[in-house]
């Protein structure tokens, strides 16, 4: 750890990637109106497991695995007519941030 | 499932077969199992260590944020290392875009510890956590700040102002005065963004 050689010139290594941000977020606001709805779903999903994330005090390895992390993984919930309506009400500030992001690229 | 593609359907409304598409495609976080693949590098002893950083970081301290690609801090000990992360993903198939590779379909982007010595902090001395029973680790608050005034974009200027107010100041002194360049560049920056908020 101490004898760690840093990046000299950073500036090669941010333009890669924010080269590599850009296409894909162009890539993204051309999807199909029902996977950004899936996409809103996933973000709010990840925020939601996030928010309900326990701050650790004891030590553990990250290699690690606890028994009980895979059947949380393995929960299904039936999407329902309510869930499809909140997905819509959520995806639509996206979709018209996605097209003023269009509209201003080709401008 | 029969649908009747002529019939026309509010917004509201759903056909039937739209809604089995849906659940196929339906957002369940895909984050503890991500995790799970992080922890395994750690095991693996491909990575010595990480913590989430970026969006994903800003949204673990409360902040809801749309981003669609985890950045994770991770602990190399070399530059051949982080070609190695690379190639074993490469032989284990996954996709690889550009610097995203996809792990149960999120794209991930590495950041390797030796961008900077703020960098290599923000992973010490990240915040264990468990996400969904997964341990995991996260950049602590503070570093988060002093990360994104490295960026700087003009999200990341919303983001400080909201992340400051549960920041412990002194502590994020300390580590601007640590890590900032010799204009004190992170620290005009930080004076810049809070004093207009």
């Amino acid at each position: 750890m101490d004898n760690i050689y840093y990046l000299k010139d950073s500036k090669k290594f941010w333009g890669t990637r924010e080269k590599a941000r850009k296409a894909k977020d162009k890539k993204l606001a051309r999807l199909p109106f029902l996977e950004k709805v899936a996409m809103t779903e996933k973000i709010q999903a990840d925020y939601e497991v996030l928010r309900n994330a326990k701050g650790e005090s004891k030590q553990f390895g990250l290699g690690e695995i606890p028994s009980d992390a895979m059947n949380e993984l393995s929960i299904e919930q039936p999407f329902t007519q309510k869930d499809f309506e909140n997905a819509l009400d959520k995806v639509f500030p996206f979709i018209e941030g996605a097209q003023a992001d269009q509209e201003s690229s080709k401008t | 499932m029969a649908t009747k593609d002529n019939e026309p359907f509010g917004l509201g409304k759903l056909p039937a077969d739209a809604t089995s598409e849906l659940h196929l495609a339906r957002g369940t976080s895909p984050l503890p199992s991500v995790l799970i693949e992080l922890n395994a590098l750690v095991k693996l002893g491909i990575i010595k260590d990480y913590a989430i950083g970026g969006g994903y970081a800003v949204m673990y301290h409360g902040i809801p944020y749309s981003t669609f690609d985890l950045d994770v801090l991770v602990v190399l000990g070399s530059d051949e290392d982080f070609q190695r992360l690379y190639s074993h993903y490469r032989q284990k198939g996954n996709k690889i875009e550009k610097v995203y590779i996809y792990i149960a379909g999120m794209a991930v982007q590495f950041l390797p510890n030796y961008i900077s010595p703020l960098f290599n902090n923000a992973i010490k001395e990240a915040q264990r956590i468990r996400v969904s029973g997964v341990p995991s680790k996260v950049v602590k608050v503070e570093y988060l700040i002093a990360l994104l005034l490295t960026a700087f974009r003009p999200k990341d200027k919303i983001h400080i102002i909201e992340l400051a107010k549960s920041a412990d100041m002194p502590m994020l002194n300390e580590i601007l005065r640590r890590f900032d360049d010799g204009q004190h560049l992170l620290s005009k920056r930080l004076k810049e963004v809070l004093g207009n908020s």
